[in-house]
């Protein structure tokens, strides 16, 4: 860094002191405020919300992957298969909460759902066939009817399926979650094109305000 | 508008998300205000309506040139020391128009043109109670209700209104019954008229 007071800011605001026990308690609205102050402090906080991030994500991640080694598993699918993690799971990450129930969302294409399925499948999770659609009582049926009826190509956005699992919960960090079995949901959500495109779609376009009965988002807003 | 994806996370509206604690509601949509409670770290317990003109603006909720990656976004990139880069780039190439320009985020509120009065007359029912509460100071979240829809009699076609109504939610105890009960029964209205 060319800039003397941006190196200095840098050097004061990655001190270990800083660093280490004054921004854990800054909401993130703080934190985009430090950073605006000048580019040693945004360099500081980008590099501390990008560490403690990829902390807290794996944390989230193992309250449904608890086995060693399943989280960068997850990680690595999500790099091949580029699939987005969406909603809660997000928001959490980025507003440093923890909800107890919240489940994993997940935007994957059609041709890569079978890939994910079967990697869910293989840590204890299962499909969970929705009351009102009999004909989609296992995996094999949904995805068939998936296919069959060419839904994706309609003005349907996406399809949901549903996994779910159970487990002795020794793993979970929420102080919420000490039942002796914690549930976990993910959620996939089955597109045809990019998932960014399809969430930019589904969730912020005005022609989708009118098809009322898509909606995903979930009110998660709390008090700090 | 929050996601994460194998190397990145993104907030696409970080100012109204985190900074001022707004939700968007949409037509139809699910409100849960006990699961909003329960997972709030602190109790959220009354309510404010305010005009949604004074609620989005500065909340880079209107449209002009938002792009995913711009100023506006909130982007995080996360550790992927040991993660390999996949080999297309799905996500972050810039959906270009035809005219070779950036095509923006589409974005639901750009299409709002709001006007106080006719906010007010909407919510109408509900102002009586929600009055009581309107002056209490720090927001937890704001919660954005769609309005009843208007039946377009030239087209046919049922469309929404497109004004929002506005409520702000915040730290103070006896007032949420109020707000359960009203938005309850706002989002009755919705679900009955999208039966119809």
């Amino acid at each position: 860094m060319s800039d003397p007071v941006g190196q200095s800011a840098y050097t004061v605001l990655t001190s270990p002191p800083i660093y280490d026990h004054l921004y854990e308690y800054c909401s993130p609205r703080t934190l985009l405020r430090i950073a605006r102050t000048c580019k040693g402090a945004d360099e500081a906080t980008k590099e501390y919300l990008s560490h403690t991030f990829s902390i807290r994500y794996a944390a989230q991640l193992r309250r449904f992957f608890p086995e060693a080694g399943d989280v960068l598993c997850f990680r690595q699918l999500q790099a091949d298969l580029e699939f987005l993690v969406f909603g809660s799971q997000a928001q959490q990450l980025l507003d440093c909460s923890l909800y107890s129930t919240s489940d994993l969302n997940l935007y994957v294409r059609l041709d890569h759902i079978s890939a994910v399925a079967e990697w869910l499948t293989a840590r204890g999770y299962h499909f969970v066939p929705e009351i009102h659609r009999p004909s989609r009582s296992t995996f094999e049926q949904a995805l068939a009817e998936i296919f069959a009826n060419d839904y994706l190509r309609l003005s349907d956005p996406h399809v949901e399926l549903i996994f779910k699992t159970h487990w002795a919960s020794t793993n979970v960090r929420s102080s919420r979650v000490r039942n002796a079995w914690a549930e976990a949901s993910v959620q996939i959500v089955v597109i045809r094109d990019s998932p960014l495109k399809t969430i930019l779609k589904c969730h912020a376009s005005k022609s989708f305000l009118k098809k009322h009965s898509y909606i995903l988002l979930t009110i998660t807003q709390h008090g700090r | 508008m929050n996601f994460v994806s194998w190397d990145r996370v993104v907030s696409l509206y970080p100012k109204a998300t985190f900074g001022r604690r707004a939700v968007f509601f949409k037509y139809g949509i699910f409100f849960d205000i006990d699961e909003a409670m329960e997972r709030s770290t602190r109790p959220v317990s009354s309510i404010r309506i305010s005009p949604p003109t004074s609620a989005l603006d500065g909340m880079k909720f209107l449209n002009g040139g938002r792009w995913v990656g711009d100023g506006n976004t909130w982007t995080v990139k996360l550790n992927t020391s040991d993660i390999r880069p996949p080999e297309s780039n799905l996500h972050w190439e810039p959906e270009l128009d035809d005219f070779g320009l950036r095509k923006p985020i589409a974005c639901s509120y750009s299409g709002f043109a709001v006007t106080k009065s006719r906010a007010f007359e909407m919510t109408g029912e509900i102002q009586a109670s929600l009055e009581l509460i309107n002056s209490h100071a720090t927001s937890a979240f704001l919660a954005f209700l769609q309005p009843q829809p208007t039946v377009m009699r030239s087209s046919g076609y049922k469309e929404l209104s497109t004004m929002p109504c506005v409520v702000l939610v915040q730290p103070h105890l006896q007032k949420l019954a109020e707000l359960v009960k009203c938005t309850r029964y706002i989002l009755l209205q919705h679900d009955q008229i999208a039966d119809e």
